[in-house]
């Protein structure tokens, strides 16, 4: 016990001091592409909750699987086709649902078979420590001896043993032990609780919120600026933004004009809380770049709303290269003329 | 010893528990036009009465209280007379208890769909209601605290320790989070503001789930799985330690509901340690409740009563294990404020709250009836079709929430957020709202079958008023046992009972809460932070009448996926004048907090009219009668008052020219708001003063 006890302490420590396991999740990084900590700190908590349980659910299963061959086939069998399932629904439906999803509701669908099983094997243990003692000695192993002292139950045909002279309305209460397993996991979190106090708020080797995020937001600026050195990406700005004519990109432009910009400047760019897209006049300057600007920063005090926090660069350059495209279209009720000629 | 005759009240009993099915079809119904409503906003009419911001309150309120809390009364009044042997205290005082509360109910109903909120979570209920609520809670205490005192048991059964602990910390959180000065008769403000409002209703939102939906139906499981089960009670060393452990530990546990918040961190981090150390306190009740089954595992495959009870304890120490693993902030940065916590909740309230009551309703009605249920087959189909909806219900949302959250903090190789348009994380939901309204929909039926089979049992059946009992009076003076364990000391003493359940909840309540609200670098100072001017006060009132707390919060984490889309993140010294704070639990819609300049006003009216004409595809519904109704400014003075009074420095001259300066701020916004073509509105609109809040919100630190 005191080798496992080690054993948990390390990982706890190891699962709640990664602060690296925020950072990660909150880089530049594509998700996707990094498997992150934080997918090790929920199955490092998952491996705990079920530490004391797992031993025994193999157990029960094995003995399932030696007991009723054919079921257990079965079972195996719905559970890879269930799995095949959600492999073809795949990306159209639930686009979000790729790999590193699956793996979390795949940790908690294991919790909860986890739970459910235990269910089953407090049964279970119940009979086997009936037939155990009806039997003798005989049938027990290292493990069960290991099991036996985990719970350290009495077994039911024993408890007259241990039955108090309590009387409720009928109810009568036995005088078990406290569970082992229950009692160590108790310590556990109380040590768990000390340190981690310990660890934030008296010996400060912890980063708190603040601290955390300004070396979130210093790693970011970091990535960013090696990978724009490298030449991964372009850091697309009013400055070195260029006007796109592809028809895919105009594609793209108008979908989200569209979707986002039509309210204001109408379907065909004729105007209409907006002003007119579509004739020569400008209220804040004509140029490709002029109009990324106002995509870009918006005009708040006029009403255009600033685009940045919600459009990559990208998205933005193709909005106001289908705009480029829609001068001089002459589409019907068209808004009067605002602002100065551009030429 | 002679022996006394006498006789339960079980009338009481039948009361509580058919008023407790009523309401949860209603509570429940309500629930499934929500959860349609949040796919097809539609669904609301365009009535005021029946949007999300007001159902919503209504559908908790009405499951906790009504459905969950006239259940715990039926199953005590049944309980304690026997475990007491004793017939309740008072027969007037149960009337008066059961009468009192369903009017709370009937008042909370309608108020809530009027938009009469105080808009704390689980609080909403206005102070009039608060004050009935503490003297109904105060009849529930006297007549059990009488009971007990004329008991023919020595002692008093680990249930009852649940019952007496249930009735104190209750009394203590409603009263501390419910302190608020009137205005007038149906409008108050919390007295504590920002941070401290926010812990203090976080200390009782936390604990109205651990000692309203847990110790009392713990107390209820004591009683009813060993009767329903006929075994004994595992371990009665295990009830004392989970026992004691719980109390004392569950009180500290507030603050994750906080984590990554203004919140000082030292209390984020107390409430981190506590709920972890929470997990074997809350196993203790489950171990206990499941091992009691132990020998009697064949009859749980032929017994429905018992799989309805496996299945409840199964759900609360699935939900109490997952609750300590989302207060750990790394997992809490992921799950707050998605659907991931309704999920965990639901698990909780489904499935123990909701299973175990139906379990205890089909053992309890027929004893008290002196017949049969009417169809066990119904019974079975109430819990399979209860345990599909309870799946349904909740996988959809945890997915939901993986989802959004994964969604909310992507960013694209370029530095920017993936999906800076915060509707298309929502949109990305339908699917899993849908299925989720299925699941409700589902656990809906599974409650009406009951009530149905009920009815159906009543009918057939005959109540037995008046169940004669007999047991010989107490002795005088008690011997004790050779060898008896310590705690049977302290079981036979009902007030020492109290009083050290009271001594245990306040340590972590006196330590979290006191230092809160005393130590001023817990909350540090921003000079540029100036109350509300009287119309944006007036448009705070209308935010929270809508309920607009249900789907946004106020308040931005320091997280870089955070600030990219909101702006800087909250401080504590910015809510200094929030009475009561609006900081949210959930992000339906995006964060507000920084709102204020983002959009011109002409975009809020737009989107105030009609959400899709600014968003298409939004979710959010339209509220066209805040473009009809005037602003009513009759207590715009009184307010200010108010406000004063709770430490808001509005000079005299701003209280004594309120309702002019108001018109002043209403006129230039509307001017403003006129200067479109398409907009013609009159400055004294509810809408005008909305506008005029949300434009203020989080822009002072800008200045």
């Amino acid at each position: 016990m005191k080798m496992k006890s080690k054993h948990t302490l390390l990982l706890l420590a190891a699962f709640i001091f990664s602060n690296k396991s925020f950072a990660i999740d909150e880089t530049s990084y594509h998700l996707l592409s990094d498997p992150g900590t934080l997918l090790a700190s929920i199955f490092l908590a998952l491996l705990l909750a079920v530490m004391f349980i797992l031993p025994s659910v193999i157990e029960t299963l094995l003995k399932l699987v030696k007991q009723h061959k054919g079921k257990a086939m079965l079972l195996l069998g719905i559970l890879t086709t269930s799995a095949a399932k959600a492999e073809i629904i795949g990306p159209d439906f639930y686009r979000k649902f790729d790999g590193y999803h699956f793996v979390l509701v795949l940790a908690l669908v294991i919790l909860i078979l986890a739970i459910t099983t235990q269910l089953r094997i407090i049964n279970r243990l119940a009979n086997d420590l009936r037939e155990t003692n009806a039997l003798g000695e005989k049938s027990e192993t290292a493990w069960s001896r290991f099991i036996k002292k985990m719970t350290d139950a009495r077994a039911v045909s024993e408890e007259k043993d241990i039955l108090l002279d309590h009387d409720y309305d009928g109810i009568k209460e036995l005088d078990n032990n406290l569970p082992p397993w229950w009692l160590y996991g108790f310590y556990i979190t109380i040590i768990f609780a000390v340190v981690y106090m310990g660890h934030y708020h008296v010996f400060n080797t912890g980063d708190l919120m603040i601290a955390e995020y300004e070396k979130e937001m210093l790693y970011a600026q970091e990535e960013l600026e090696a990978k724009a050195a490298s030449g991964d990406i372009v850091l697309l700005d009013e400055n070195n933004v260029e006007l796109l004519t592809d028809a895919a990109s105009i594609d793209k432009g108008a979908k989200l004009y569209t979707s986002l910009c039509a309210a204001c400047h109408a379907a065909e760019g004729q105007g209409l809380v907006g002003p007119n897209l579509t004739d020569a006049y400008w209220v804040h300057g004509g140029s490709f770049k002029d109009v990324f600007s106002v995509i870009k920063y918006g005009v708040p005090e006029k009403g255009m709303i600033p685009w940045k926090t919600q459009l990559s660069p990208t998205q933005m350059q193709n909005i106001a290269s289908y705009i480029m495209t829609l001068q001089g279209t002459n589409p019907p009720n068209p808004k009067a003329p605002e602002g100065e000629l551009y030429e | 010893m002679e022996i006394q005759k006498f006789h339960y009240d079980n009338r009481i009993v039948k009361d509580f528990a058919l008023a407790s099915i009523f309401w949860g079809v209603i509570g429940m119904l309500v629930g499934v036009i929500i959860a349609i409503q949040l796919f097809y906003p539609p669904l609301n009419f365009d009535t005021s009465w029946l949007t999300f911001g007001r159902l919503r309150p209504l559908h908790t309120n009405a499951v906790i209280f009504a459905f969950v809390g006239n259940a715990i009364f039926a199953g005590v009044y049944y309980s304690l007379q026997r475990l007491l042997k004793a017939r309740m205290f008072s027969d007037a005082l149960s009337r008066i208890h059961f009468w009192g509360w369903q009017l709370i109910i009937v008042a909370a109903a309608i108020t809530l769909v009027l938009g009469i909120t105080t808009s704390k979570e689980y609080a909403e209920l206005e102070w009039p209601i608060d004050i009935a609520i503490t003297l109904i809670w105060v009849v529930f205490g006297w007549n059990m605290f009488g009971t007990i005192i004329k008991r023919r048991e020595r002692h008093m059964y680990v249930a009852i320790w649940f019952y007496i602990a249930t009735f104190v910390t209750v009394a203590v959180l409603h009263i501390v989070n419910n302190l608020e000065l009137p205005v007038h008769f149906l409008k108050s403000y919390s007295i504590y503001s920002g941070v401290q409002d926010a812990l203090v209703q976080w200390w009782y939102g936390h604990n109205a789930v651990a000692f309203f939906l847990t110790t009392p139906v713990l107390g209820l499981m004591y009683y009813f799985v060993p009767k329903a089960a006929n075994r004994p009670i595992y371990s009665y060393r295990l009830s004392i330690v989970h026992f004691w452990a719980l109390i004392f530990i569950y009180i500290w546990a507030g603050p994750h509901h906080l984590l990554y918040t203004a919140l000082p961190d030292w209390a984020q981090s107390l409430g981190t340690a506590f709920s972890i150390m929470l997990i074997a306190p809350s196993w203790g009740g489950m171990i206990n409740g499941l091992l009691t089954l132990r020998g009697a595992w064949d009859k749980v495959r032929e017994d429905v009563i018992l799989k309805f009870m496996v299945v409840a304890i199964t759900c609360y120490g699935m939900a109490t294990f997952e609750g300590p693993l989302l207060s750990l902030k790394n997992v809490n940065a992921l799950a707050h404020y998605t659907d991931w916590i309704p999920a965990h909740v639901h698990i909780g309230t489904l499935g123990w709250n909701g299973f175990m009551i139906f379990g205890i309703f089909y053992w309890l009605i027929p004893i008290i009836y002196r017949t049969k249920l009417y169809s066990t087959k119904l019974v079975n189909i109430h819990f399979w079709i209860g345990t599909l909806g309870i799946i349904f219900w909740a996988l959809p949302m945890y997915w939901a929430g993986f989802t959004q959250s994964l969604m909310w903090k992507e960013f694209t190789a370029d530095g920017v957020l993936a999906y800076g348009n915060f509707l298309e994380t929502v949109t990305q939901l339908i699917p899993m709202y849908v299925t989720r309204a299925i699941g409700g929909l589902l656990y809906l039926t599974g409650i009406i079958l009951m009530a149905y089979n009920i009815r159906k049992t009543v009918a057939a059946g005959n109540l037995l008023a008046e169940e004669p009992a007999e047991a010989p009076a107490l002795e005088p003076n008690y011997v004790k046992h050779t060898g008896e364990h310590w705690h049977r000391w302290i079981e036979r003493k009902p007030v020492q009972m109290m009083i050290w359940s009271i001594v245990l909840i306040l340590i972590g309540s006196v330590i979290e809460i006191i230092p809160t609200m005393m130590v001023k670098n817990n909350i540090p100072t921003i000079e540029n932070v100036k109350p509300y001017t009287a119309l944006e006060l007036e448009g705070r009132d209308l935010y929270i009448r809508e309920g607009c707390i249900s789907c946004h919060s106020q308040m931005v984490r320091p997280f870089r996926s955070e600030t990219e889309r909101y702006g800087e993140y909250s401080k504590a010294g910015e809510f200094v004048y929030d009475f009561p704070f609006l900081w949210g639990s959930k992000r339906t819609g995006p964060d507000l907090h920084r709102v204020g300049g983002k959009y011109p006003h002409s975009w809020h009216y737009n989107h105030m009219l009609d959400p899709e004409m600014m968003s298409p595809g939004s979710l959010m519904p339209p509220y066209p009668w805040m473009f009809e109704n005037a602003l009513s400014t009759k207590h715009t003075k009184g307010k200010i008052k108010a406000m004063q009074t709770l430490g808001v420095p509005y000079t005299d001259e701003q209280y004594k020219n309120a309702v002019e300066d108001l018109k002043a701020q209403s006129e230039e916004i509307a001017n403003e708001l006129n200067k479109d073509p398409n907009i013609n509105v009159s400055s004294d609109k509810e809408i005008i003063a909305l506008i005029a809040y949300l434009q203020r919100l989080g822009t002072d630190i800008k200045n």
